[in-house]
């Protein structure tokens, strides 16, 4: 009987220094967590986010249609249509889709890019209504 | 499936439940099918196999570097460690020899993760017996270090930080000083956290005792890792078989003898300062230079095989692949320690009560995506 009190005892005393901690926080901590919509937290400025095609300083797209990209990437979420241009006889790509519903952003396209041309960006809140919304073109994907 | 007609030792009726696999406690999609003879458990049995994805035969199909973007996903929780054992087993394949501060680079990173490991194991182990607000501090102190990794990585789960022959990115100028505060930060916190969990009696009388789990059972189901060490095997990988260059550093392995629960959470808890230990002397031994070894851009290693074992947070993690010679790997096999040390449940689970068996789940520590793979 009196160890059963005395136990008693020392499970309230736990639970006092529990809260003790518990009050510490609350009281003289600022708030660790941060209200979305209103107010969003900076992401680290090498954040693998969606992404996005770079161009030269004319305009003109840099991707040369190496097809790099899309042979590393291990989800085969890059296609892209390759043509000869007869104006300049260079390689350009006709068309250049991204599937954001299959990629699992593990950033090796960028990396093995040899033109630099392929970047992430920042941005972390990419959604769309429907599975084709996911699927980006040249048009959404060059940024110029 | 168990047999549901089984009787209880009076010779009544038996119920059987179905726990999980939408159970909060289960930790993911697991299911055990628990027979009952009132609240007391006659017989259980995991059924795994709701987070199948096939990744050993995925692994098949992808290049050895996309292999390592892959492992992220055997076990989300410790996504470095996983790297890791991918990295040493193709470089095993390859014969690379990575630079020193690659070497660094990796188990600062592997043993960061570990403590994230071990925080979250904190938290959720208080949350399976009732206590919320530790669930919420572990988030607070992982989120710490993930703010880390993703200034490092630029992600925050599936970093695929790794590269065959070194690592992807070297570190931005804050990170020492920020990982230093981090270790001050955390050595305060581990205090909160005794008198908050470890010291507190409800917790020790649901968890003293409970889940015994012996020497020779450790042995017979090949356990490891913590599970192994809290009964007292002083066991550990780094120490005894040791990989990359974790024999430079200076640290403890903890052990307790018991095999409870809560001896397995206290267990964890001493790692964490060991890993807290290793992370400091690497931040001192840290010196400017190469983080990426000369390798061929297409990776093919030469025909043959390679068996890795890492002391992943969770145990024994280890890799066994075959090269063909191509550019995909012939065969890739994990062993996964989740998977293995989970097979104990059946071992320990009758007799004990419904309660208990979350606390017992919990303690041992698993994370679904690695028992399914």
């Amino acid at each position: 009987m009196i160890s059963y009190i005395i136990k008693i005892l020392k499970g309230s005393w736990s639970l006092l220094v529990g809260m003790k901690v518990t009050l510490k926080y609350f009281l003289f901590e600022k708030a660790v967590t941060v209200r979305y919509p209103y107010e969003k937290r900076k992401v680290a400025p090498i954040w693998r986010g969606t992404l996005r095609q770079l161009c030269d300083d004319k305009g003109e797209e840099i991707c040369d249609g190496c097809q790099i990209c899309s042979r590393v990437c291990p989800v085969q979420c890059i296609s892209m249509e390759v043509f000869k241009d007869p104006a300049d006889n260079k390689r350009k790509t006709s068309s250049y889709t991204v599937d954001f519903g299959r990629c699992m952003y593990c950033g090796l396209c960028v990396e093995s890019c040899p033109k630099k041309c392929l970047v992430h960006t920042t941005d972390y809140a990419f959604v769309s209504f429907d599975r084709e919304g996911l699927v980006l073109g040249k048009d959404k994907l060059v940024k110029r | 499936m168990i047999d549901n007609k089984l009787k209880d030792k009076d010779g009544f009726e038996t119920m059987y439940l179905n726990m999980g696999p939408q159970h909060p406690s289960t930790h993911g999609v697991l299911r055990l099918g628990l027979v009952l003879d009132g609240e007391v458990i006659v017989s259980a049995e995991p059924d795994i196999g709701y987070l199948h994805r096939g990744m050993e035969k995925l692994a098949e199909h992808r290049t050895y570097q996309a292999n390592i973007a892959m492992s992220d996903r055997f076990d989300y929780v410790t996504s470095m460690n996983n790297n890791f054992v991918v990295a040493l087993a193709i470089e095993k394949l390859l014969g690379v020899e990575i630079p020193k501060r690659a070497h660094y680079l990796r188990i600062l990173m592997a043993e960061l993760n570990r403590v994230v490991n071990h925080i979250l194991l904190f938290g959720f182990f208080a949350m399976d017996l009732g206590a919320t607000t530790a669930l919420i501090f572990g988030f607070r102190e992982r989120e710490e270090v993930l703010d880390l990794f993703e200034s490092v990585t630029g992600a925050r789960l599936t970093y695929n930080y790794f590269r065959v022959g070194g690592v992807a990115r070297d570190l931005p100028e804050d990170f020492i000083q920020k990982t230093g505060a981090f270790i001050k930060l955390m050595r305060k916190r581990i205090k909160d956290y005794d008198d908050l969990v470890t010291n507190n009696v409800i917790f020790r009388d649901r968890s003293v005792g409970i889940g015994k789990i012996s020497k020779e059972d450790i042995l017979a189901y090949s356990l490891s890792g913590p599970v192994m060490r809290a009964s007292g095997i002083k066991y550990d990988i780094r120490k005894d078989d040791t990989y990359s260059v974790y024999k430079e550093f200076d640290f403890n392995i903890p052990t307790r003898e018991d095999g409870d629960c809560f001896d397995r959470y206290l267990l964890r808890m001493l790692e964490l300062r060991e890993s807290l230990k290793i992370i400091e002397q690497v931040l001192v031994k840290l010196e400017p230079g190469e983080i990426m070894a000369k390798v061929p851009k297409v990776i093919k290693p030469p025909a043959g095989e390679a068996y890795i074992r890492t002391e992943s947070p969770k145990g024994e993690l280890s890799v066994y692949l075959v090269s063909d010679g191509t550019v995909n790997p012939y065969r890739f096999h994990l062993r996964a320690p989740s998977f293995i040390n989970l097979q104990i449940l059946q071992k320990i689970l009758p007799g004990v009560k419904v309660a208990d068996v979350i606390a017992i789940l919990g303690s041992i520590d698993i994370v679904l995506g690695e028992v399914d793979r």
